[in-house]
């Protein structure tokens, strides 16, 4: 049987549900609207050498998922780094996923693994190997070329990234507005369960496994 | 100056006209007195009176309608009492009663309409009009003064509504009247049943009978924020029992036969009961019992509950649903069904729930009953099929725990190893995957090269919007089904919200729950003993909350509700009613009972019995322990556990068929022993002991004997005869029947076994039996000195001679019927006045493990996976309602029937029949039936367009045919404004999709149980699919053959129920991630824009 075309989708949604419940800290990432295996994300670090850098990346699934290969990920502005090849932005992910395991490894490990290579910088293998040089023989100037790419980070904030410019899930940033105010309290507050008009029926008591035990509460009278 | 002259003109002529319309009044009264001198008056008088009278109220109308405060007009009368004076004359005048009443009903109808301030504060207004309207009480017959008795009734209730102190004023005037009598009420009870419904208007608008339910409502209402009104109605009308005893009433007027003329009608639909004048006054009077139970004071709320229960569902629609001839069975089963669509009010839904699951009819289970009916190849297996639809399509918590969930916590369905395993989540799309690879494939007799494979890879080619018109074929492609799983399981999702438990295997607990439920019937029995010595039993409390045995309590608990359970009072909801019966209502399960906790000793102490009761079990150790005690208290039960266990028997007796004769036996011998300890507690004449038992010992004796030489015998069929008769002897037990009775049920149980063959241990029995003998001998004697003192309180209480012959019977009768009974039995011959408990539950299991637990899925989930299992022998429209309501238990995503139902690599038990095993079996029968016709496919393919142009035609020929009955009429019904807006989509499964209970609901303009209104965005999966030209060619003899079109249309449905399988599958694989949170994102983006 052929696998069918909907079972990727299924597949990469539920992959996307487990990222959402790991409320990985300083990343946000959504799939691309052309493509279920495109996602788009930005990552602030917020600690470490690179710390205040807003740093654009694409993951890129392949379409064998989960089985084959690892998915790639290419950040879109230049970042110096160890890990990433400063002519393609790709991280090196296979240092860390050397093999995708379809029941071990998940989408969301590598956005954490992400989060870590701005934390720790590791040197071993790099692909980048002057920036792993430099950062042992030279941290000074290291970090000045990290600052460098932060500042510029930074700068090109509020420009759109040209890959993703007909995306109509791109994320994009503007200046902070007063009108944002009540999007921003609307979404802190307006958290209103949805489909109030449904309603299942139960008369068990908590912990007491019998069936129609609960009182009636006759509910018209509540009101 | 203008305006001068104007204002001056307008308050000179209003004066003018009052004063002028003052002395036209009092002409008019003064007439109307000169009439009322008279002593004798006749027709030209009456007539002359009302004439004068109609004026004086018209000039009385016309003043109230313009000013809002009484005016001259309204003065004069109340001065003059025009309106009292006027009732009390005609009330002499009895030969014109009638007349009289009528004109007078019509001005104050006329009055009250017009008025625009409320002219009810008016004592001289509001008496007469109460009286009038007392004395119509006794000339109801005349239809014309009831009607307009009913219309100012209703307006005397918007006025009260509306200034509710006219209440009291009410019942002032009223108190006149001897007690206080709520008139208006009262007058308003008898029309509560008068037909007529709102949205079916007679000629002249509303009916009477629904003003006078619209003016009672009024009054619910009322009562809802005055309890006086709501006490006066409770305590001094017979409000309550009207309204339910009418239904009874109604009930028994409805057709006893419903005509259809179509094999797949199952479900009684709006219109078809609206077509039924007997049914639609039924259903107005559920309807306002509804309504009143709503927005009523809850008192009255719990009052009419309680009728409808005992006045309507017990003794009239209980013993119709048991009725004798088919008709009357099929139309009861359809009636039941509609109400529960019809019922919105959860107290009175959860009144016909607790009808359907706990109520007994006859002493048998109507839930067993109804699930029995399944299995019916006839109308009846369909109609009861569409029951079951609609009770798990209420999303209700007691329901599924009731039908499903109580069997699968246990988690003996599943390995052991393999329960961490049900709350796995796969989301690779594995368990999708399996469903799709189980789509046959048929290959022909002729080797056409048209093969299914082709046909499914054209199915995956989407082609939009593209059809010939000729050709075409409809096929419901696998994204609609995607799209009909997100939505249907996230409604499921959000309604079970409000459930108790997540049913994940881990919560409820599997050990917990069968702790529980055991303990709670010790708990029962222990406060059945209402002595209050303390004794020195409290180190044998142990013995009690030993887990392995109450495990097995627990489980004899759980599986005798498989045989239902009977439920007779409204305050006792609980399962185990049966056990908690000797009980007090009141009774509730203390603390340490919930937690699992061992019995309090302070507990034990207080409640144990006289003397020096001992709390015991059957381990030897103990016996040794309290050997020489004079009385023990024993609670034991061994069954299914023989690894817990040193019992031999239960060892020894499990796998060999010499056992399990043995065993049965010693099921007859021990039952022998449960009889005679009943027979003691039913306190019968001696002389009877003598007879009956003699006789029964020697055929019993004669018997073993018998079977001791018929040793080949190895016939173990009529096994399913000993389990009805072992149920027969559960009821025997509850209903309390005499000796005698036991006796010959016993006879007949051993005449099951009469042609078995016994072993070498028949000799033992033959002993056992005459040690019995022995005992009853010595019985008989302490009968006779201890006559007197025997507890009658407890009926079931039973006294034992001596320790050793205390255990209680345990038959293990693997593929059949397992016997057992716990018992608790209090022990003493020096003082009989021990208040003892005696449980018995006979289950019926279809298997035990050799780990002595059972493997079971409950009765519902078995019956339908057997009839799942014979689906190829199935009807069409059988097919598409199992079908369907397998699909929609998928829906519920509770691990442990997602698990059951939808995940492939679960390990289940080897006597448990997964899902994927039946379907596998369907799949690789069609296959093989499929090479036994020449063009198979072509079949199938007939069969597709003759269902798609079936479901077309029934929706076009739906508003002129009225008799046409499908089951797609409902579904088009779903197209009516404020529903789900239906997809585009067509497809073979909507014939039954989308109905539920929803969609009558919204029907019925129910705003608060409307569900959500969610659209289908999709408007892309209507695909037409092209597929050959050929099908012309397929042999027209083989399609007549009425088979193998069942097998075409079954090979159809299984195809698209293993779509919708898949499609579910992934859903969830997506939706088990979800919670709350993800449901409130979406309101969030909504507000955003």
């Amino acid at each position: 049987m052929e696998k069918n075309e909907y079972a990727l989708d299924y597949i990469l949604q539920a992959e996307y549900n487990l990222l959402r419940k790991q409320f990985i800290p300083g990343i946000i990432v959504i799939p691309s609207g052309k493509s279920n295996l495109i996602w788009n994300g930005v990552h602030f670090v917020s600690q470490g050498p690179y710390e205040g850098g807003v740093f654009r990346f694409s993951i890129i699934i392949p379409p064998t998922f989960p089985d084959g290969d690892c998915p790639k990920v290419i950040f879109m502005s230049s970042i110096y780094h160890p890990q990433i090849n400063v002519d393609t932005g790709e991280l090196d992910i296979k240092r860390y996923f050397p093999v995708w395991k379809r029941n071990g490894h998940h989408l969301w490990q590598v956005l954490r693994y992400i989060r870590r290579i701005f934390q720790k910088i590791e040197t071993t293998n790099s692909v980048n190997v002057d920036a792993a040089n430099l950062y042992e023989q030279d941290p000074g100037i290291f970090l000045s070329k990290i600052s460098e790419c932060v500042n510029q980070s930074k700068d090109n904030l509020y420009t759109p990234e040209p890959s993703t410019t007909d995306d109509p899930h791109a994320i994009l940033f503007t200046p902070w507005s007063d009108k944002l105010q009540n999007v921003r309290q609307l979404l802190l507050t307006g958290k209103k369960k949805a489909f109030d008009n449904i309603h299942g029926l139960s008369w068990m008591k908590p912990g007491v496994y019998q069936i129609l035990t609960r009182e009636d509460t006759l509910p018209s009278h509540q009101n | 100056m203008t305006l001068h002259w104007k204002r001056y003109r307008s308050t000179e002529s209003l004066d003018d006209e009052s004063s002028v319309e003052v002395t036209v009044l009092r002409q008019h009264w003064k007439q109307i007195l000169q009439i009322f001198q008279k002593s004798l008056v006749d027709q030209d008088d009456i007539s002359c009176v009302i004439s004068h009278f109609h004026h004086a109220v018209t000039l009385l109308t016309n003043e109230v309608a313009s000013h809002d405060r009484p005016g001259p007009v309204l003065l004069y009368f109340i001065s003059e009492s025009i309106l009292d004076t006027f009732f009390i004359w005609s009330l002499s005048c009895p030969e014109y009663a009638s007349e009289l009443k009528y004109h007078q009903l019509r001005c104050f109808e006329f009055l009250l309409s017009r008025s625009q301030h409320e002219l009810l504060f008016h004592k001289q207004i509001f008496k007469p009009l109460l009286n009038l309207l007392r004395s119509c009480e006794s000339s109801t017959s005349l239809e014309l003064i009831e009607k307009h008795m009913i219309i100012v009734l209703n307006q005397v209730c918007v006025s009260i509504t509306k200034s509710p102190e006219l209440l009291e004023f009410c019942f002032d005037i009223s108190a006149d009247h001897g007690p206080s009598r709520f008139v208006i009420f009262s007058l308003l009870i008898p029309f509560v049943h008068r037909e007529g419904l709102a949205d079916k208007p007679s000629a002249q608008g509303i009916t009477t009978g629904q003003q006078a339910r619209d003016a009672l409502l009024l009054i619910m209402q009322l009562s809802n924020r005055n309890e006086h009104i709501a006490k006066y109605i409770v305590e001094n009308t017979n409000f309550c029992p009207i309204l339910a005893t009418g239904l009874s009433a109604l009930y028994s007027d409805l057709p006893y036969r419903l005509t259809t003329n179509n094999d797949d009608w199952f479900i009684l639909t709006k219109k078809e009961w609206s077509e039924n004048a007997s049914l639609v006054q039924f259903m107005n009077s559920l309807q306002f019992c509804n309504d009143v139970i709503q927005i009523a004071h809850p008192s009255i709320g719990h009052h009419l509950l309680q009728y409808i229960y005992h006045g309507f569902l017990v003794p009239v629609l209980g013993p119709s649903i048991h009725q004798n001839t088919m008709d009357e069975v099929i139309a009861a089963t359809a009636y039941l069904d509609l109400f529960l669509r019809t019922v919105y009010e959860p107290a009175l839904l959860k009144i016909f729930l607790k009808f359907i699951l706990c109520a007994k009819i006859d002493e048998i289970s109507l839930l067993d009953t109804l699930i029995n009916r399944i299995n019916f190849t006839t109308k009846l297996g369909l109609v009861s099929l569409g029951l079951f639809n609609t009770l798990i399509n209420l999303n209700c918590e007691d329901i599924m725990y009731r039908l499903i969930f109580m069997y699968l916590i246990p988690c003996r369905h599943v390995m052991l190893s393999q329960r961490r395993h049900i709350t796995d989540v796969e989301i690779y799309g594995k368990n999708a995957e399996k469903f799709h690879t189980l789509r046959p494939s048929f290959s022909n007799k002729n080797d056409n090269s048209d093969s299914i494979e082709q046909v499914r890879s054209k199915q995956l080619r989407v082609t939009f919007d593209q059809h010939n018109e000729l050709t075409e074929r409809y096929e419901s492609t696998f994204p609609a089904y995607l799209e009909d799983a997100h939505f249907n399981i996230a409604r499921c999702r959000i309604a079970c919200r409000c459930w108790t438990a997540p049913y994940d295997s881990e919560t409820p607990s599997p050990d917990a729950v069968i702790g529980e439920m055991d303990l709670i019937s010790l708990a029962s029995s222990i406060s059945s003993l209402n002595n209050d010595n303390n004794n020195n039993n409290t180190q044998k409390s142990n013995n009690i909350s030993n887990p392995k045995q109450s495990i097995n309590l627990g489980k004899n608990v759980a599986i005798s509700n498989d045989s239902g359970i009977h439920v007779d009072g409204l305050d006792m909801n609980s399962q185990i009613e049966h056990v908690q019966k000797t009980i007090e209502n009141s009774f509730q399960l203390p603390s340490w009972l919930a937690n699992n906790q061992p019995i309090p000793d302070e507990l034990l102490a207080k409640h144990s019995t006289v003397n020096h009761s001992t709390y015991n079990n059957i381990n030897e150790e103990d016996d040794d322990d309290d050997y020489d005690r004079p009385s023990a208290f024993y609670a034991f039960s061994f069954i299914n556990s023989p690894g817990d266990h040193e019992d031999a028997w239960s060892i020894q007796s499990l796998n060999t068929s010499n056992n399990h004769i043995r065993d049965e036996i010693q099921t007859c011998v021990d039952t022998l022993h449960t009889c005679l300890n009943h027979f003691r507690e039913m306190n019968e004449p001696k002389n009877d002991i003598d007879e009956n038992v003699t006789n029964l010992l020697n055929d019993l004796i004669d018997q073993i004997e018998n079977s001791i030489e018929n040793e080949s015998q190895e016939n173990i069929e009529n096994f399913v005869d000993i389990s009805l008769d072992s149920n027969l002897l559960n009821e025997l037990f509850t209903k309390k029947l005499t000796f005698n009775e036991y006796l010959m049920l016993l006879d007949r149980l051993i005449e099951d076994k009469y042609a078995k063959n016994s072993t070498k241990k028949g000799e033992n029995l033959l002993n056992e039996i005459l040690l019995i003998a022995e005992e009853i001998e010595q019985y008989r004697t302490i009968i006779i000195s201890d006559n007197n003192e025997l507890d009658i309180q407890h009926p079931l209480q039973f006294f034992l001679s001596n320790t050793q012959s205390n255990y209680s019977i345990i038959s293990f009768l693997p593929q059949s019927t397992s016997m057992d009974m716990s018992l608790l039995v209090a022990n003493d011959l020096s003082n009989q006045t021990q208040s003892n408990l005696f449980t018995t539950s006979l289950q019926q299991q279809q298997t035990s493990t050799i780990s002595g637990k059972t493997a079971d899925i409950g009765p519902f989930l078995r019956t339908i996976f057997s009839k799942l299992e014979n689906m190829l022998q199935n009807p069409l429209h059988v097919n598409l309602l199992l079908t369907g309501i397998i699909s929609r238990l998928a829906h519920y995503s509770q691990p442990l029937l997602r698990s059951l139902l939808l995940n492939h690599s679960l390990v289940l038990e080897t006597n448990v029949k997964s899902l994927f095993q039946i379907l596998s079996n369907l799949k690789s029968k069609l296959e093989t039936i499929s090479q036994t016709y020449n063009d198979f496919n072509n079949l199938v393919q007939l069969a597709h367009e003759t269902l798609y142009q079936r479901e077309n035609n029934t929706k076009e020929s739906e508003e002129s045919s009225r008799r046409t009955r499908s089951p797609s009429r409902t579904r088009s019904k779903s197209a009516d404004p404020g529903k789900e807006p239906v997809s585009k989509r067509t497809r073979i499964m909507n014939f039954f999709r989308g109905r539920s209970r929803v969609s009558e609901r919204v029907d019925n303009n129910i705003k608060e149980r409307d569900y959500s209104q969610v659209t289908l965005i999709d408007k892309t999966s209507m695909k037409f699919i092209n597929i050959r030209e050929n099908h012309q060619s397929v042999s027209v003899s083989e399609w007549d053959d009425p088979k193998t079109r069942n097998i075409a249309y079954c090979a159809v449905i299984f195809n698209e129920f293993l779509k919708e399988l898949a499609a579910i599958t992934l859903e969830h694989s997506v939706q088990q991630f979800d919670d709350d949170q993800i449901f409130d994102d979406i309101s969030s983006i909504q507000l955003l824009y």
